[in-house]
């Protein structure tokens, strides 16, 4: 059973990253309908940015909130240069667009920083916390999984108690009538963007010291947050956290027991999870059901 | 004003058609002839990228579909016939069709799932397909040598052959295999299923209502789309006489849809200047810097969608329309006399 606790256990870790991207996706797809392919390579261009601060001599945690906090601001910029022209288009443009972004930033984070892997510092110690017999509980899982409810807590708190998060929400729920009731939707879909973008940092720093810091860190993260958020419900911020730790503990347990898919063909999980969703509840495990209309 | 103006479809209009296609096919013949080898080698690689985005094109032009797959069926079709050849010994020649049928099962079969859906599960699948093709192809190391590739040895494609050089005719024979590509995806398009797909792309709910299955005629066209791209696959390999795990990442499938953004969504022509601009740029900008290209890549494809696009063969359209109007023959309507 020790092997089976400690897989869970290393899942529920890789899952909190999962589910940050996760919640990024959702939270920009709620309010705009657009679904941001380059979420994971704008996490990556944030863990490099962490990475440069604390090489500049920043604590590894001051680096981390200040990326954050760049990230915001980067992710305003993206949305209104790049995205805000296309938003209401056609999906194929916008993925398009999307794609256009995911390859600059992959590009530019190798131009500016090149293609060497690099070693981001540790965020937590690495010896376990405590210990149930021989299962032992690492600082760094249980860390990123506190950071995670904390994250989410806010979140729910923002949309539930202030101002700006029922804003974001009338703009989820129809842009239409919530321009008409005065809400400033540009405005409040740039925030969500910014929001989104500090998500995926928080995900991409904390992947980082896991994954090994290089332009295509997040490519195998992307895949699976973008499952978690097919999973959750592309709508659902609550389904998207539940299904990436669902989908990281899912993918530990089949690497350990499953000879077949091992530690190489993990990513056998979300394909498999995407497909089965799509057959199974298109609409995810919360998410708003989508009628078309002529 | 335009100095001419041309009916669609009467005789002139099909001899100035003759004639566009005659000069491109005779420039196509006298390109290796009168060039160097380097160069000819460069636009058979061009011309392997055109058939890939004729194969995009097939799905996203036409039918609005997008797939982030195309690395994945063009690395099948590359792995069919390294393998077919180094392996079991075929000729290489006869590998082509092998990897196009291929392609297309695995295209049809990656299509049966996905197509039920909207365009953005779509893209979600075919995403992930993308980054696990060269996991997969890393894992079954037996069939293809793993992450260290698979090579055809030299012997299957002599120095010299009828006369011409490796680069001379290993050209002839992509552009040939191009040319029945071409007519192929053409004739396709002007067939009942042509229709069908493009009355889908445009409104999906009608088309249903006239009796048109949509997912049946989307997963054919993914299926047909794949082989295709398969094709191009199996040329790469003639041509590369290698595959490995990363050659066929996610990245290429991102080039190829930019090549088809540059060219042009839904035309012919785009093709091949999209095929042309994806390998010529990354070959004088990496000499600069070697993520330059991926940058530029990156910065056109946006550049395009936000302000032109329909890509290089809009702006040729629009430039042509100055010198010569082609308009539509005029409706002959029956008077009831």
């Amino acid at each position: 059973m020790t092997k089976f606790f400690q897989l869970v256990i290393a899942g529920i870790e890789m899952g909190s990253i999962y589910s940050m991207v996760a919640l990024a996706i959702v939270i920009i797809y709620a309010s705009t309908g657009l679904k941001n392919l380059a979420q994971g390579e704008m996490a990556m261009f944030s863990a490099f940015i962490s990475w440069q601060l604390y090489t500049w001599g920043l604590g590894p945690w001051l680096a981390l909130v200040l990326a954050v906090i760049i990230s915001f601001i980067l992710g305003m910029m993206l949305q209104q240069v790049v995205l805000r022209p296309v938003q209401d288009s056609s999906l194929l443009t916008v993925v398009i667009v999307t794609l256009g972004v995911f390859l600059g930033l992959s590009s530019l984070a190798g131009f500016i920083w090149d293609y060497l892997i690099k070693a981001p510092p540790a965020l937590f110690p690495e010896e376990a916390l405590v210990s149930f017999g021989s299962v032992r509980v690492g600082t760094p899982a249980v860390g990123v999984f506190v950071v995670l409810l904390a994250l989410a807590a806010g979140l729910f708190a923002m949309f539930q108690f202030t101002k700006i998060g029922l804003a974001m929400r009338a703009v989820a729920f129809n842009k239409e009538t919530a321009m008409l009731v005065g809400v400033r939707v540009n405005l409040v879909i740039m925030v969500g963007f910014g929001l989104a973008a500090s998500l995926g940092a928080a995900g991409g720093i904390f992947a980082a010291p896991k994954v090994f810091l290089e332009p295509f860190m997040m490519l195998t993260i992307l895949i699976y947050a973008l499952a978690s958020a097919a999973f959750g419900g592309l709508d659902s911020p609550l389904g998207a956290v539940i299904a990436g730790l669902i989908i990281g503990v899912v993918e530990n347990l089949a690497g350990g027991y499953i000879g077949f898919i091992g530690s190489d063909l993990k990513i056998v999980v979300p394909l498999v999870i995407i497909i089965v969703t799509l057959i199974f509840r298109p609409q995810g495990l919360l998410g708003r059901k989508y009628i078309p209309r002529v | 004003m335009a100095l001419m103006t041309v009916v669609r479809g009467s005789s002139q209009y099909r001899m100035y058609t003759a004639l566009g296609l005659g000069l491109t096919l005779l420039a196509l013949i006298l390109l290796p002839v009168v060039t160097s080898d380097f160069l000819t080698f460069q636009f058979t690689m061009a011309f392997i990228w055109t058939i890939a985005v004729l194969g995009l094109n097939m799905l996203t032009g036409w039918s609005g579909q997008i797939t982030l797959g195309l690395s994945a069926v063009f690395g099948v079709g590359a792995y069919a016939t390294v393998i077919l050849v180094r392996t079991y010994e075929w000729n290489a020649v006869a590998t082509i069709p092998v990897a196009g049928l291929l392609a297309f099962v695995f295209g049809y079969a990656i299509g049966v799932p996905a197509l039920r859906l909207a365009g953005l599960y779509l893209a979600l699948m075919t995403l992930a397909i993308g980054v696990a093709f060269p996991k997969f192809a890393t894992r079954f190391e037996e069939l293809t040598g793993g992450s260290m590739g698979i090579q055809i040895k030299s012997k299957d494609f002599p120095k010299e052959m009828w006369g011409l050089s490796r680069d001379q005719y290993l050209y002839f024979l992509v552009v040939i295999v191009g040319i029945v590509m071409f007519v192929l995806a053409r004739n396709l398009l002007k067939s009942r299923v042509g229709r069908a797909i493009t009355a889908m792309r445009d409104n999906e709910i009608p088309a249903q209502t006239m009796g048109i299955n949509p997912t049946r005629y989307k997963t054919l066209i993914f299926a047909t789309s794949s082989m295709v791209a398969g094709v191009a696959g199996s040329m790469y390999a003639f041509v590369i006489r290698f595959a490995a795990p990363n050659s066929f990442t996610l990245t290429l499938s991102i080039t190829i849809l930019a090549a088809l953004v540059v060219g042009g969504i839904g035309t012919f022509a785009g093709a091949i200047v999209g095929g042309v601009f994806i390998q010529f740029v990354p070959y004088y900008a990496e000499q600069v810097e070697k993520s330059l290209a991926g940058l530029v890549f990156g910065v056109v494809i946006i550049v395009i969608m936000l302000a032109a696009p329909l890509g290089f063969m809009g702006g040729f359209k629009k430039a042509r329309a100055r010198v010569v109007n082609v308009i539509d023959p005029p409706v002959v309507r029956e008077s009831a006399s």
